[in-house]
């Protein structure tokens, strides 16, 4: 019964992982410009994160050490002070993408003013994780997150045509904007990617003190789990594919996307969609939040864990602050939060390289890892992901200046 | 003086020119915008149906009608200036559109929950749109 | 603890952990004595940058994938950040 209890945690950490910010800008945006064209990359990317979060799980579990301790470890103090930095800047810019998001999200709802949501949004981070144990965070953002599937529903009320829908999901070229089908493509297993989801899904198998027993649940919290956020991104891809394709609507805020929930659905679908993004970017405010934290105090080997009383983590305690008021500075400047979110990914894409190659080395060590060392499957999988993972990093940036960030 | 001054004098023009480019419409920039009216008017038109219809809320459709409305602003902003001479009346009409546009978003901003309204709204805004 | 260690891989950027499983730091640095006798031994580990803290290698009790210690990292004078992070941190109610 715990077992299942314990697979059910981790699934629902898993979506509220997976559907953030940058899912629901991506995804939506891919389907209002080119349909269902592009739902086999979600699968691609449902790929990549299940690959690369296993791997980080079963190290954090075999060795005890999360992804920043693998990395110093094994590239060093240098080399790895380049990834630790670069996976910083990433985390900041995702945090104050998602932090940007919520207040969106709470302005649709309640149509206050944005900077006070916004304060709002900071603070109730703040006190939730102050107050309520690691578990327990993940279960509240993970089951009231779950009110996503409500764009599942709207996206069959839609009615597309599924055979469509169908060829969307078999790998093809377009015939045309081949430069911003690519741009998508890229965006698309960015935001599938984003590294605060392994920095967090790794430190927290030692927060939740899984053992090397546990590594199957840590294969089923990750397929099952993540593929159920591929199957939301499509969801999202699918509603758009089928309402503002065909109207040549180009999606630029957040109100698009409730929109596409309330066409089919009403004031409860609105309502319900809404909800479901504040809390599914909320719990991905909080893991981006761990993740800087996590990050800094595993390189420099200080005590970590929201397992720990504060006052016996204080460094780590002032970081997960530190990110949350640094996110919220970065948006109260009055940058738009989409434009934020959208560079988040891009940059997350970019950096993507420098902690999955370090963790890809970590998992084949058999020094490290004895008889848990990656077998010929998950080699299969590391490997092939890592030329993906190679060719959209050093396509990102010339693709976002060719296509104007998937301006066209 | 003279050899210094004639690259000084390129930069400058170079400069100009560019400069001077952007605050003419291209050929390019003029179909981006129309695009961009079309999309901000249809998306308008589902809004105002729902809220005609009572299947919105009205912080949802306060919120976003005025988020519709700045876009359709700033892009009749980028309509503002003037078009080579054969581009120029369809910039005007692209530009009036924006305007109209815009004017629709901000009565239903006004009126967020009142379905006479946003039937009008509606209206016009698929009018825009088409 | 006279099993050959790889001093690369096994010991430096490592994490160290004090008796009462409190992480104290890395392993930044290393001070190695024995090279004109042509058998390295570790002397001291250092930590910090610039190696504010040197460890005896005496005080190591046990290396596996981490350094455990023999003493606290209150005794070893190590993870003095966390004490001063601690004063700002134990303001907050509930910190304890």
């Amino acid at each position: 019964m715990k077992k299942i209890f314990e697979i059910a945690l981790g699934i629902l950490a898993a979506i509220g992982g997976f559907v953030d910010i940058g899912d629901i800008v991506f995804n939506v945006a891919a389907g209002a410009m080119f349909g269902f064209e592009l739902l086999w990359v979600v699968v691609i990317g449902v790929g990549a994160i299940v690959t690369y979060s296993e791997m980080c799980g079963r190290v954090a579990v075999v060795s005890q050490r999360a992804v920043m301790d693998a990395v110093r470890e094994r590239l060093g103090y240098r080399v790895g002070l380049v990834s630790l930095v670069a996976g910083q800047l990433v985390n900041l810019l995702t945090i104050a993408a998602e932090i940007g998001g919520i207040a969106l999200a709470l302005q649709l709802l309640a149509g206050l003013p944005f900077r006070v949501l916004l304060v709002l949004a900071v603070l109730g981070l703040g006190i939730v994780i102050w107050a309520l144990p690691f578990e327990w965070i993940e279960r509240v953002f993970g089951y009231v997150g779950l009110t996503m599937l409500v764009f599942a529903v709207a996206a069959l009320k839609l009615n597309p045509d599924w055979n469509s829908v169908a060829s969307g999901f078999v790998p093809h070229v377009p015939s045309q904007d081949v430069a911003l089908y690519a741009f998508f493509a890229v965006g698309l297993i960015g935001a599938a990617t984003v590294p605060y989801e392994v920095y967090f899904y790794s430190s927290g198998a030692i927060e939740e003190r899984w053992t090397p027993k546990d590594l199957g649940l840590n294969k089923a919290n990750a397929i099952i789990g993540y593929s159920l956020g591929g199957f939301l991104s499509c969801a999202l891809m699918i509603m758009a594919g089928a309402l503002f394709y065909p109207r040549g609507i180009t999606p630029e805020s957040l109100g698009t996307v409730g929109l596409g929930a309330e066409v089919p659905l009403g004031q409860v679908g609105l309502v319900l969609a809404l909800i479901g993004v504040l809390f599914a970017v909320g719990g991905a405010a909080i893991d981006s939040a761990f993740s800087g934290a996590y990050n800094v105090a595993q390189f420099f080997g200080w005590e970590w864990g929201k397992y720990r009383r504060p006052v016996d983590a204080p460094r780590f305690t002032v970081g997960w602050m530190a990110m949350l008021v640094a996110g919220f500075l970065i948006v109260v400047t009055g940058v738009d939060p989409i434009q934020v979110t959208e560079y988040s990914v891009i940059f997350s894409v970019v950096a993507l390289p420098l902690t999955y190659v370090p963790i890809l080395l970590v998992a084949n060590d058999r020094a490290y890892m004895g008889r848990h060392a990656n077998g010929r499957i998950a080699n299969v999988f590391g490997i092939g992901y890592l030329a993906v993972i190679l060719v959209i990093s050093v396509a990102a940036i010339p693709l976002m200046i060719i296509t104007n960030m998937g301006q066209g | 003086m003279r050899r210094v001054t004639l690259p000084i004098l390129l930069l400058v023009a170079v400069a100009v020119a560019a400069c001077g480019g952007s605050s003419t419409v291209s050929a390019e920039q003029l179909e981006k915008q129309r695009e961009t009216v079309h999309s901000i008017a249809a998306e308008g038109a589902l809004l105002a149906a729902d809220v005609e219809r009572g299947r919105s809320t009205p912080p949802f459709a306060k919120i976003h009608s005025g988020d519709l409305s700045d876009l359709a602003d700033r892009a009749a902003k980028a309509l503002a200036n003037p078009a080579g001479p054969s581009l120029d009346a369809e910039r005007r009409r692209e530009e009036a559109r924006a305007v109209a546009v815009s004017d629709a978003l901000a009565q239903l901003l006004a009126h967020p929950d009142d379905p006479g309204v946003a039937s009008t709204v509606r209206r016009k805004l698929e009018r825009l749109s088409g | 603890m006279s099993d050959a260690i790889d001093l690369g891989l096994g010991l430096v950027d490592h994490q160290l952990i004090d008796s009462e499983g409190r992480r104290c730091g890395k392993v930044d640095d290393l001070e190695l004595t024995g090279i004109q006798e042509g058998r390295l031994q570790v002397a001291e580990i250092l930590v910090g940058r610039r190696g504010a803290v040197h460890v005896p290698w005496e005080e190591v009790a046990k290396v596996d994938s981490g350094v455990h210690l023999k003493r606290t990292a209150a005794e070893l004078r190590l993870g003095r950040g966390d004490v001063r992070a601690r004063k700002l941190v134990a303001w907050i109610p509930g910190a304890q």
